[in-house]
């Protein structure tokens, strides 16, 4: 009967993603991402991932907060990273293939940086937005009583959520796991890949709660 | 197209002046300015207040160019009600005035908004409005913010009540990721009930290279650093008089 849940669907691929930058503006005047990282999913299970360190042409500079917060590391980035044009064709195959794209706080942050991305390439992003899940206001939605309705479109259910703030509502990746006992190495968080392993575990809680 | 200017008198919006001058300089730009560099011959200017009225019709008028204002305000459902659920039932509508008699009710109207219906902000309700209604003015329904955008995108429960005028429905396009899914939804707003339908650009600053000086200027009156600007959704430089040029 609730065969068509995505919870039951093994057929459906999911893309996570998860942008580390170099501060949290919104556009790239001011903003790049450093990481990109995405694991593909099919049903419960990571199936591929891809985890890439960008190099770009640009005078910004990481603060030495958001270095330390996102475990930047410049020689790192400089050995390993690469032209952000040369990456792009495969995280925009995988995104464009992907049935879902699911991050946390995605419709807060992640989806600017994406689409700054795609036209930076100089390529329409507009097809992916229908796509987006974010486990935040997933989990707020669940945490304030509003449940989804399947007959309402989820980007609007999503949208109406993250305008919706209330007092003493937490939902960190980081508390959704230990609120649900996720078994997880969190010392070891915003590491990008890390933090999508913790995601995807957080989504395979939420999904048994919402009807989609 | 039509392009919809702001200037610095709707505080903390737009980095536009209303000063007279011909051409960029040092300072900021002007959308007096930006209106003869172009050949504009009539412009239109939404202010969320009306302080800038006696510039803009002074300089609008020394360099014969039609002035077209209208006043972005709140729109609760009873002016009365000061209560925090009431911010639920907000949204903006935009009214111009055509002439004189227009711009005495508008400042009526505003002056209602910013005494008896103050609120966190100068809120009308539909009641006020159609009491002081009259064709010197016309009411639009705005892209952003308006009773569809905050039904569709907050958990806004907003009524509107037209039964007093026909509203012009506005559109725009500004590279945000639900600017489709609000432009669906007036477009059959519109269709269903038979409204004039315009497509506007809102104008905040004159080129997209200044959308980082807008940035600031947002992140100041924030608050806030451009590092964690905690503006939510500001990532499009297409408030640009320059993006108007190109879509137009």
């Amino acid at each position: 009967m609730d065969d068509h849940l995505l919870r039951y669907n093994k057929n459906k691929t999911l893309v996570f993603i998860d942008c580390e930058t170099f501060n949290l503006c919104l556009n790239f005047c001011h903003n790049i991402p450093w990481q990109i990282a995405m694991i593909k999913v099919q049903g419960d299970k990571k199936v591929d991932e891809k985890n890439y360190y960008l190099k770009w042409q640009t005078d910004l500079k990481i603060s030495q907060d958001a270095a330390r917060i996102t475990r930047y590391d410049h020689k790192k980035v400089q050995k390993e990273g690469h032209d952000p044009k040369e990456v792009f064709p495969t995280i925009k195959d995988w995104l464009d293939h992907a049935d879902y794209i699911v991050g946390h706080n995605t419709l807060g942050f992640d989806i600017y940086l994406i689409k700054e991305y795609y036209k930076y390439m100089g390529c329409n992003w507009h097809h992916l937005v229908n796509k987006f899940i974010d486990t935040n206001t997933m989990a707020r939605g669940i945490k304030y009583g509003i449940p989804y309705n399947p007959k309402e479109s989820l980007i609007e259910y999503q949208y109406k959520i993250y305008h919706t703030r209330k007092k003493g509502v937490k939902s960190s990746l980081t508390f959704l796991g230990k609120e649900n006992g996720i078994e997880h190495d969190y010392d070891k968080l915003h590491d990008a890949i890390n933090d999508l392993d913790l995601n995807l575990k957080v989504w395979n809680k939420l999904k048994w709660q919402v009807e989609i | 197209m039509i392009p919809l200017f702001k200037s610095h008198y709707s505080l903390g919006r737009s980095i536009l002046t209303l000063e007279d001058k011909n051409e960029a300089d040092d300072y900021p730009d002007s959308i007096i300015q930006i209106a003869k560099e172009n050949k504009l011959k009539e412009l239109f200017l939404v202010e969320d207040n009306m302080s800038s009225f006696l510039e803009a019709y002074t300089n609008t008028k020394s360099n014969n160019i039609k002035l077209n204002y209208g006043l972005r305000v709140t729109v609760t459902e009873s002016i009365n009600d000061k209560t925090d659920e009431s911010r639920q039932k907000n949204s903006k509508v935009v009214i111009f005035f055509r002439n004189k008699q227009g711009h005495e009710l508008l400042t009526k109207l505003f002056s209602t908004a910013a005494k008896a219906g103050f609120y966190y902000e100068p809120r009308l309700d539909y009641d006020t409005i159609s009491k002081n209604w009259s064709d010197d003015l016309l009411l639009c329904i705005p892209f952003y913010d308006s009773f569809i955008f905050n039904n569709t995108l907050r958990n806004s429960i907003c009524i509107p009540q037209f039964n007093f005028t026909k509203p012009i429905v506005f559109i725009e396009d500004n590279d945000l990721p639900f600017d489709y899914i609000i432009k669906d939804k007036m477009e059959k707003f519109a269709q269903e009930n038979k409204l004039e339908l315009f497509k506007t650009k809102s104008i905040y600053y004159n080129n997209k290279k200044d959308f980082k000086t807008y940035l600031t200027f947002r992140c100041i009156n924030n608050r806030s650093i451009l590092n964690k600007p905690e503006l939510d959704h500001m990532s499009s430089n297409e408030f640009a008089f320059e993006s108007y040029l190109k879509a137009k």
